[in-house]
């Protein structure tokens, strides 16, 4: 069964993504229930929810790592995808060849993956990191790197999980700004966090998933300021949600 | 019967003196055992890749019967291939019976699955890791094949060497198949086993310590490779 299928019609323009109806059972057990929600172009889209709540099976969703058992996902015809997992996997080789390993793959010349380099490096410079082996970087700069290779890719979609989890202030705001900036470039991010206080600086959009359902979507401001669902009234105020 | 020390002692000489006859018979052995290896190399290592980065039905029943052949008796490989190969048998019409060339097929036979066995350990380990990176980027199954092997390379030096030790060391098989034809199918492990049988010790014993040599520098080198591998193999 083919899930998935391209936007039509005048939505296009401002929608990168919808799902609809979609549902993911595992052996047996119901893992995401019935969710849909849509995700605006060039904005930060925060999926928030508990651990286990099926925030990083959405996005396995969205990439195309896993198909959904049942439903829907319309993509935008032009939807250059980039995905950051929560556990980020280096070849076993240096930062250099990490960084232009999907440009290689994809046989970009010799002078495109330089002016790629460049422009990451104009982004955040880690040149200094480039002989290092990419798995014996610290998880800052591996959560780092895992961005920038996403990038490399000039993507209009960034899907992230996490990707600021276990990390010092340090890191947190170098990712954080460079994420500013990709949006300020046009990408469209969706970013899986249960952190709020990351969740009140980027986002323009949140999405709250709890128990594979989703309960809201909705502006940050209404979010924060006005949840409507008691499970994201509990969530933000750190109570445990029934 | 000769004491040790006096066969060790004319052994030392014998091999010192760079005696042509015994340095053929090294020669000789290290061509079959060489090219026994690069074949395997070739057919195991994207044999092992190919089976890393697909899935298909009878995978388990073929890694069941190569971790079967692994444990192969020589002598047994041997007589197939002599019955296979003998003038009245099956493939008797390619007249390579007691040639290097059959040699280097036999233990090519013991060869292979240890090559294909132990890199697929090292690469399926490896594709699974690389799995859910490889499908986000797109990559196909030629690149998901190169990426690992080349990713692999310093593991694989081990695996390759290991399949060059149970060459080199191996008699059973070839001395069916080979004949211990003098200047012409004579390798050192058959000629120890001659020799002894003759009671020349000296030249047994010589031959004996260079194959000693070869797999000590063999070890050396493998030894070597899992240290690089661990500077350069970016771990």
């Amino acid at each position: 069964m083919n899930n998935t299928s391209a936007i039509n019609g005048s939505e296009s323009s401002k929608i990168a993504l919808i799902l609809k109806n979609v549902n993911f059972i595992i052996d047996k057990k119901k893992l995401l229930k019935n969710i849909s929600f849509r995700i605006i172009k060039r904005k930060i889209t925060v999926i928030m929810g508990a651990n286990g709540s099926g925030k990083s099976l959405c996005l396995k969703l969205i990439t195309g790592l896993l198909k959904p058992s049942s439903g829907r996902i319309e993509f935008n015809k032009k939807l250059q995808i980039g995905y950051v997992p929560q556990k980020v996997v280096f070849l076993r080789r240096n930062v250099y060849q990490n960084l232009i390993y999907s440009l290689k793959i994809l046989s970009k010349p010799k002078n495109t993956i330089n002016e790629r380099i460049t422009e990451i490096m104009h982004m955040c410079d880690i040149s200094n990191l480039f002989q290092i082996s990419a798995r014996k970087l610290s998880v800052g700069q591996q959560q780092l790197l895992a961005i920038l290779r996403a990038l490399t890719l000039k993507p209009n979609f960034l899907l992230l999980d996490e990707p600021c989890s276990n990390l010092d202030p340090y890191y947190t705001k170098i990712i954080e700004d460079i994420l500013t900036k990709a949006k300020k470039n046009g990408v469209t991010i969706i970013l899986v966090t249960h952190d709020l206080s990351q969740a009140r600086r980027l986002s323009d959009e949140i999405i709250f998933i709890h128990n594979g359902n989703v309960y809201e979507q909705t502006k940050k401001k209404n979010f924060f300021i006005n949840p409507l669902s008691k499970q994201a009234k509990d969530y933000i105020s750190g109570r445990l949600i029934k | 019967m000769q004491d040790f020390n006096s066969i060790l002692i004319s052994s030392l000489k014998l091999i010192l003196s760079l005696n042509s006859d015994l340095f053929e018979i090294v020669i000789l052995s290290l061509k079959v055992s060489i090219s026994a290896l690069v074949i395997s190399c070739l057919v195991g290592l994207p044999f092992s890749a190919i089976c890393s980065v697909t899935n298909f039905k009878i995978k388990g029943l073929i890694f069941v019967m190569i971790n079967t052949l692994m444990g192969l008796p020589p002598v047994l490989v041997g007589l197939v291939l002599y019955i296979l190969f003998s003038n009245s048998g099956p493939l008797g019409f390619f007249q390579i019976l007691y040639t290097p060339s059959i040699m280097i097929i036999a233990q090519i036979v013991l060869i292979l699955p240890i090559i294909i066995s132990l890199s697929f350990d090292v690469l399926h380990k490896i594709h699974n890791e690389y799995e859910e990176m490889f499908k986000s980027i797109g990559v196909n199954k030629i690149q998901k094949i190169f990426t690992i092997l080349f990713d692999a390379r310093y593991h694989l030096t081990t695996t390759i060497l290991a399949g060059l030790g149970r060459a080199m060391s191996e008699v059973g098989a070839i001395i069916i198949v080979g004949g211990n034809i003098a200047y012409f199918t004579r390798v050192m492990t058959t000629t120890i086993a001659l020799e002894t049988s003759k009671g020349n010790l000296k030249i047994a014993l010589s031959l004996g310590i260079i194959l000693m040599i070869i797999s000590l520098l063999l070890n050396l080198f493998i030894y070597l490779c899992n240290q690089i591998s661990k500077k350069q193999s970016y771990e």
